[in-house]
C-alpha cells in the first residue's frame, strides 16, 4: 500500500511489507490452515451465549430516576384525597376531638351563654362551633338548590317580527331626536 | 455443538483468513509465528462467537479480536525477553558467537519489524491494520472506535517512526 505523499523511504518500507506479505502468503497457501483450525475447534467447549444478543445496559442514574419516580407514582396513588375543610369548619372538627369541649357543646345547645355562666374561652369556641355549623348546612342547602336556569318563553314567527318592528320604530325615533339635537 | 448458524458464522469467518493472516504478520517476526497467532486468532472468536452483536459486523469484530491476540501476545512475549536478558550475564552474552550477516533484505526486514515493535500500542496497531491487513480509514475508525482525523494522524506518526527508525538501524549497522 503506497500512500501518493509518501516520501521516497517511505516508498521502499512499503514495498519491502509487500514483498514479505506475498512470501508469507504462498506459504501460507500451501499449508492446510482450515483443517488445522478445525482440528483444534474440536476440542474447544462453545459460549454458553445466543448468538446476536444485545446486552441491555441501563446507567444507573437512569435505574435510580425510574425507580424513584416509580415510587413516587405509587405513593401519589395510594395517598388519601386532601381534605378540603377550611376555616372554623377545620377548627370545628379539631375542637369535637378534645372531650371537655365535645361535652361543652352537647351541655349548651340551644341555652345562651349567660345562664350557662361560660368562661370567655368556652363562649369564643362555642361560637366557632356554631358558625362551622351554619356553614356547613350553607353548604348543603346550596348543593340542593337544583342548577336550572330561567326558561326561554317560546314565541311564534309573527310575536317576533312585531317585538322586532317596534325595536326598530324605537330605535329610528331616537336617531332621528338625536340628529336634530346636534343640528340645533 | 454450534447451532447452524453459529457454523455458518465461522464459515464467513474463515473468508476473512488470510487478512487475519496478514495482521499477525504485521504483529509477529515470521510467517510461522503469524500462523500460529492466526489460529489463536480463531480458536478465540469460536470461544466468543456469540459476543456478535451484529452479521454485518463480523470482519470488523474478528479483526479486533485479532488486534488483541496479537497485542496480548506480544505482551506476553516482552516478559519473557526480560526475564531472558536478566538471566544471562552481560559477560556471557559477550562471548556469545556473532549471528552471520544476513542478505540486505533480510536486513532491512528485521529493522522494519524492530522498528515496528518498539512502537507504542496505539500507533502499532494503526501501522498494522493499514500497511499488512490493508484497511480503509474507515473501516480502521469503524473497528478501532476512533475518528478517522485520529486514524490520519496517528498513521503518519507511526510511518515517520517506523521510516527513522529503520534508517537509524541500518545506519548503525553499516557503521558498527
Amino acid at each position: 500500500m503506497i500512500e501518493k505523499r509518501d516520501n521516497p523511504e517511505f516508498q521502499e518500507i512499503a514495498g519491502l511489507i509487500r514483498e514479505e506479505k506475498e512470501q508469507a502468503l504462498q506459504t501460507f497457501r500451501r499449508g492446510d490452515f482450515e483443517q488445522k483450525v478445525r482440528k483444534q475447534l474440536a476440542t474447544v467447549p462453545m459460549g454458553k451465549h445466543k448468538l446476536f444478543e444485545h446486552s441491555m445496559i441501563v446507567p444507573a442514574s437512569v435505574a435510580a430516576l425510574i425507580v424513584v419516580a416509580g415510587g413516587l407514582a405509587l405513593l401519589f396513588l395510594r395517598r388519601p384525597a386532601a381534605v378540603s375543610q377550611t376555616g372554623p369548619g377545620r377548627m370545628a372538627a379539631i375542637l369535637s376531638e378534645w372531650p371537655g369541649i365535645s361535652e361543652l357543646t352537647l351541655s349548651s345547645e340551644g341555652v345562651p351563654a349567660e345562664t350557662t355562666r361560660l368562661s370567655a374561652m368556652a363562649q369564643a369556641v362555642q361560637k366557632v362551633l356554631m358558625l362551622a355549623a351554619k356553614e356547613k348546612e350553607g353548604e348543603e342547602q346550596k348543593s340542593l338548590v337544583p342548577n336550572v336556569l330561567p326558561k326561554v318563553p317560546h314565541l311564534s314567527l309573527e310575536k317576533k317580527m312585531e317585538i322586532l318592528l317596534k325595536e326598530k320604530a324605537v330605535e329610528r325615533v331616537l336617531a332621528s331626536i338625536l340628529e336634530k339635537n346636534k343640528e340645533g | 455443538m454450534p447451532t447452524v448458524e453459529e457454523a455458518r458464522l465461522f464459515e464467513q469467518m474463515m473468508t476473512y483468513r488470510e487478512e487475519i493472516f496478514q495482521i499477525c504478520l504485521g504483529f509477529s517476526r515470521n510467517a510461522s509465528d503469524a500462523e500460529d497467532l492466526a489460529q489463536e486468532v480463531y480458536l478465540r472468536a469460536y470461544k466468543n462467537v456469540a459476543k456478535i452483536h451484529s452479521p454485518y459486523a463480523v470482519k470488523e469484530w474478528l479483526v479486533r479480536v485479532a488486534r488483541n491476540t496479537c497485542l496480548d501476545h506480544q505482551k506476553k512475549r516482552k516478559v519473557v525477553r526480560v526475564f531472558q536478558t536478566r538471566a544471562l550475564a552481560p559477560e556471557v552474552r559477550s562471548g556469545l558467537p556473532e549471528p552471520p550477516n544476513p542478505e540486505e533484505s533480510e536486513e532491512r526486514l528485521r529493522a522494519l519489524k524492530e522498528a515496528i515493535g518498539r512502537l507504542p500500542d496505539r500507533l502499532r496497531e494503526i501501522f498494522v491494520l493499514r500497511m499488512y491487513g490493508d484497511m480503509s480509514y474507515r473501516d480502521l475508525a469503524r473497528t478501532l472506535r476512533i475518528r478517522e482525523g485520529t486514524v490520519m494522524s496517528r498513521l503518519n506518526r507511526a510511518r515517520a517512526a517506523v521510516a527513522c527508525s529503520v534508517k537509524e538501524a541500518l545506519h548503525d549497522r553499516k557503521t558498527g
